[in-house]
């Protein structure tokens, strides 16, 4: 039950954030909306303990590319975002290599509260975050399967959004915490998930729902971006995501992407309101 | 309520960007110790636990045998410090293994080069068996097929069909050779019987011999039951999954045959002969299998770069007890020394001719 305290807590703190910030009238009214599509591509790190498969830390590099749509108004923000990675990942012994690819997509619903140049935003975001690494070993120069692992979050997330508008410029920072989390991970024997006729593990998209406590991460977002045009910004962003997950068998993670890329505005307009 | 929180937000808003950033940097910077923990090391005692830990966790054939596991660890770990060379370590993982007396239990060297196994056919087994005798002696037109994987043909002057499936394993080239068999036994169609030949068959993918097994089955068979593991804990299982094998739409023989087995047919081979065992209309004939039926599906890894296999489910009879460390028990027990086979005899094929022609 204490379990339960916790997150029921901060999402109770956080709806009552979002309610007094619907309540204020500091954000002027009659600015223009705007809604901006942005693409971006760079190096993603990755170090991953996954006990259901090794007890060796593995850790690498690769790409990850990400797309997101954004709807600004007045006193919200609605995205939607999709990231993706894969990298190549090696342990202490160099006959053992990991693949791992995944992503994630989120949507994201934040309450704006403006004080002079900077912008606090508080909200939800419902994600779903997959993992999957295909664990290998180097048999006389065919590199053969060991076993292969996932980790599979559908998470409801507290979100924070911190803004400075610096002109042409702005930093951000976004923050997410998942609050409740469905956690899929494979059976603890590596036969559970073993598909015999296929010759390879089957993944399940679903399993436990859990709270905060039984699933802690963070995923956070330091952007910086560079207006070229009115419609066209320059963005580099750098992400850190961090999770760990204990049944049947512990896994933790972190991942540190960082990625430039454009955004264009279209179709802006004027609130009436 | 709601005031305090807003002015705590507004003065978050006031605080520099810098310090944002600055409470990033520690991520950046990469704090593998902190989030992570620390992995095991390459000595000799990491890699020795990471082994033993291994098979005291994930090892399905516990509540099979009468292992102090513990104590195992006690003797072999005091015989470890950090000098320990790879070959003392070698030698000591090889005796801890020993005692689980299994064939499905592998242990490799970072090149692949050297392999150590508690329960492998001894080499007298496998030269027990000839095929090049076979095909000289007791086949009227041997043919090859499944990437070599299959001989058969007819038996001389007996009306009877011959098929030797030496493996269960994956071509070299990706083929799906299994498939091959519909052809073999289309072939054979018209014999009074056939002798299914799994001697020094080693076993491979579950999916070939559960295939090769239904070409030969008029009835579904419950051929044995796999339990998973479900915790560290010796005794940790899930319910008993049972494992049934269907008879094929398409070609098959539903007419009487034996199957050939010796100590060097192991897991898939033995999955093999425990399905046609269930027919009224099979025989066993040769020697006990090798008594390692569960599922190997694990791989672990240690630091050295050592690999290690092991199977990971409890495979049960419906009565509850279990073939691992036994083997499948044949109906007719005989047997051929390399030297019968060395002066052109094969008393198994042999035996199983004279056992068909009779009935």
């Amino acid at each position: 039950m204490s379990f339960k305290i916790l997150p029921c807590s901060i999402f109770l703190i956080h709806l009552s954030i979002i309610s007094s910030l619907s309540a204020q009238e500091s954000i002027p009214e009659g600015r223009s909306n705007s809604n901006s599509l942005s693409l971006g591509f760079g190096a993603s790190n990755f170090h991953l303990l996954d006990k259901h498969a090794t007890f060796l830390i593995f850790r690498g590099t690769g790409i990850s590319p990400s797309i997101g749509y954004t709807h600004n108004s007045i006193r919200s923000e609605h995205s939607v975002n999709g990231e993706f990675y894969y990298d190549n990942l090696k342990s202490s012994s160099d006959n053992y290599k990991t693949e791992i690819y995944g992503g994630q997509f989120r949507y994201s619903y934040l309450r704006k509260l403006r004080h002079e140049n900077s912008l606090g935003s508080t909200g939800i975001s419902v994600t779903s975050y997959y993992n999957k690494a295909n664990y290998k070993f180097d048999m006389q120069n065919i590199l053969a399967h060991a076993i292969e692992s996932w980790y599979w979050c559908h998470s409801i997330d507290l979100a924070i959004k911190l803004e400075k508008d610096l002109g042409k410029n702005k930093v951000e920072m976004k923050l997410f915490i998942p609050l409740v989390s469905n956690v899929s991970r494979p059976e603890y024997s590596s036969s559970g998930n073993y598909d015999y006729e296929k010759n390879d593990w089957v993944t399940r998209p679903f399993g436990k729902t859990v709270f905060l406590t039984k699933s802690p991460g963070i995923d956070t977002r330091l952007k910086y971006s560079h207006g070229i045009s009115d419609k066209i910004r320059l963005n580099a962003e750098y992400e850190f995501r961090y999770a760990q997950y204990k049944s049947p068998e512990l896994i933790r993670f972190y991942m540190n992407n960082v990625r430039l890329g454009l955004s264009f505005s279209f179709n802006n307009y004027q609130d009436e309101n | 309520m709601s005031d305090w929180v807003f002015h705590s937000v507004l003065i978050i808003t006031r605080m520099k960007i810098s310090i944002f950033i600055l409470l990033l940097i520690p991520l950046v910077s990469g704090c593998e110790k902190i989030l992570i923990g620390t992995g095991p090391e390459n000595t000799p005692s990491d890699n020795f636990n990471i082994l033993w830990t291994t098979i005291d966790e994930k090892y399905g054939l516990f509540p099979v045998s009468d292992l102090n596991w513990d104590s195992l660890h006690t003797v072999y770990y005091s015989q470890i410090d950090e000098s320990t060379s790879d070959e003392q370590l070698w030698n000591i993982c090889s005796g801890l293994l020993s005692h689980l007396k299994n064939g499905h239990i592998s242990l490799y060297n970072k090149n692949y080069t050297r392999r150590y196994c508690p329960d492998d056919a001894q080499p007298d087994v496998y030269s027990g068996v000839s095929i090049d005798l076979i095909k000289s002696k007791y086949l009227e037109e041997p043919k090859v097929s499944g990437e070599g994987f299959i001989v058969y043909g007819k038996l001389k002057n007996s009306g009877l069909g011959y098929i030797m499936i030496s493996s269960f394993y994956y071509a070299a080239n990706g083929r799906d050779w299994i498939l091959d068999m519909d052809q073999v036994i289309t072939e054979l169609q018209e014999c009074k019987g056939i002798v299914i030949d799994v001697r020094n068959n080693g076993g491979g993918y579950l999916r070939n011999d559960e295939y090769a097994a239904s070409l030969f089955l008029d009835r579904e068979v419950v051929y044995y039951y796999s339990k998973q593991k479900t915790g560290p804990g010796h005794d940790d299982f899930g319910e008993a999954t049972a494992k049934t094998i269907y008879p094929r739409e398409g070609p098959g023989f539903t007419g009487k045959n034996t199957v050939l087995t010796n100590r060097a047919t192991a897991s898939g081979g033995e999955a093999f002969a425990l399905a046609l065992g269930n027919l009224p209309y099979s025989v066993q004939i040769g020697d006990t299998t090798l008594g390692a039926i569960g599922e190997v599906s694990h791989v672990a890894q240690l630091p050295n770069g050592w690999t290690l296999y092991y199977p990971c489910t409890l495979s049960l009879y419906p009565d509850g007890t279990s073939p691992e460390g036994i083997g499948v028990i044949p109906d007719i027990v005989i047997n051929n020394t390399p030297m019968d086979v060395t002066s052109g005899r094969d008393f198994v094929i042999e035996k199983a001719i004279e056992y068909l022609s009779e009935q």
